[in-house]
């Protein structure tokens, strides 16, 4: 009886194991980086390695992304050396794109994916969506919705930790 | 043809897990019941362009060969004849022998919408030369603020100029045109939002409703259906 207790135990706690290994975001690496760039430097994978960075997708066509934008920007400047930010223009316009950019002051370089391809990769569903990455390319946490400069530096600060 | 209201038959959305039916009820109840549950409102309290996920969105597995949601007794389509914002009269029926989309949006709606066309733009894009086998016929939510000129804006802002026809009226014009597709459009909160219904309806070459894609669909799943859409 006791035995059969144990066992029982065992395969519970073995399931809830199954189960929260399951639920956890499966980590992965990145997917590429679209080549057009919109505003600031060209980022690939291998110029985002050494450091975490978080790679946002947004649109200018996008309420929540005007929502979060101010927020992008102070998270950016509050990580400072610690990680790269990149924006990605997702299936936008190009000139609204760039007023986008100039209106929130973004200092970050921000990229082009004009047909939505990186986005889907990525496995976007909706704007904004911001990917972290840790120092070795992989995605390590995804968050999507609009976020706040704490939600944004906790994300890739943890990132750090587990670089 | 015989045009009744949507959702005269069953309803079948299912995915690889397990297809789901719905069972029969009045015409027009039926896929009513499930296009609100697939879509989100426009604006308002939405936390983000992703549309929440629903049990119509998953792709079907039991019937067809369809990626999108299908319908398990395919409908005949609704009524759909309005002007475009250039004047000019549409009417889907001419579209025998190709797939038609048809989706309800509005211009100056901040999320779910764009988030739509520029799904179908990427689909487009995919589609190529395919893309000559589709209709892309979107319908306004909102009679008062799709003018013509925002109309135009819009459609240059989402490069669908000359790709998405953009149906609009007057809202005794659009309201027929709505309740025959089991739509909903209202402004319960705020005079420049619409909560409507956003969903796309996959049209057969015949003039059959034949899948339903949530406002979030992949590209990927039109792209695949569209051939098979046209040739139905």
């Amino acid at each position: 009886m006791r035995l059969a207790a144990v066992a029982l135990v065992a395969l519970v706690s073995a399931a809830l194991v199954v189960a929260l290994t399951r639920s956890a975001p499966a980590v992965r690496a990145a997917p590429a980086l679209p080549g057009r760039v919109l505003v600031g430097t060209p980022e690939t994978l291998v110029s985002l390695r050494g450091r975490p960075a978080l790679v946002d997708f947004f649109a200018s066509w996008c309420g929540p992304c005007v929502a979060e934008a101010p927020a992008l920007e102070r998270a950016a400047r509050a990580l400072g050396g610690r990680a790269t930010v990149v924006g990605v223009d997702w299936s936008d316009n190009r000139s609204y794109a760039r007023r986008f950019v100039g209106r929130y002051g973004w200092s970050f370089p921000v990229l082009e994916d004009p047909d939505g391809k990186a986005g889907y990769a990525y496995g976007i569903q909706g704007l904004p969506s911001a990917f972290v990455l840790d120092a070795r390319g992989a995605i390590v946490r995804r968050l999507f919705g609009p976020q706040t400069v704490a939600s944004l530096v906790a994300a890739v600060d943890a990132a750090g930790r587990r670089s | 043809m015989n045009r009744r209201p949507l959702g005269s038959r069953g309803v079948r959305a299912g995915g690889p897990i397990g297809a789901k039916a719905w069972p029969s009820s009045g015409a027009g109840a039926v896929i009513a019941s499930v296009v609100l549950l697939a879509v989100t409102a426009c604006g308002g309290s939405s936390p983000s362009t992703q549309p929440k996920t629903n049990p119509a969105a998953k792709p079907a597995a039991a019937a067809a060969s369809f990626d999108g949601p299908t319908l398990a007794n395919p409908a005949v389509e609704p009524p759909l004849a309005l002007r475009d914002s250039l004047g000019h009269t549409v009417n889907i029926s001419a579209y025998q022998g190709k797939a038609v989309l048809v989706t309800f949006i509005y211009t100056h709606c901040p999320d779910v919408c764009p988030l739509i066309t520029a799904n179908l733009h990427n689909a487009l894009a995919l589609l190529g030369p395919r893309a000559s086998k589709v209709r892309i016929v979107a319908v306004s939510t909102d009679p008062r603020g799709d003018t013509p000129a925002a109309v135009s804006a819009f459609l240059a802002r989402h490069a669908m100029t000359g790709r998405m026809e953009y149906l609009v009226g007057t809202r005794a014009a659009l309201k027929p045109v709505w309740k025959a597709w089991g739509v909903s459009a209202s402004n319960p909160t705020s005079a420049d939002e619409v909560n409507h219904t956003a969903a796309v309806y996959g049209i057969s070459g015949s003039g059959k409703v034949m899948t339903l894609y949530a406002s979030n669909f992949k590209p990927a799943d039109i792209v695949h259906d569209v051939p098979l859409l046209a040739s139905q």
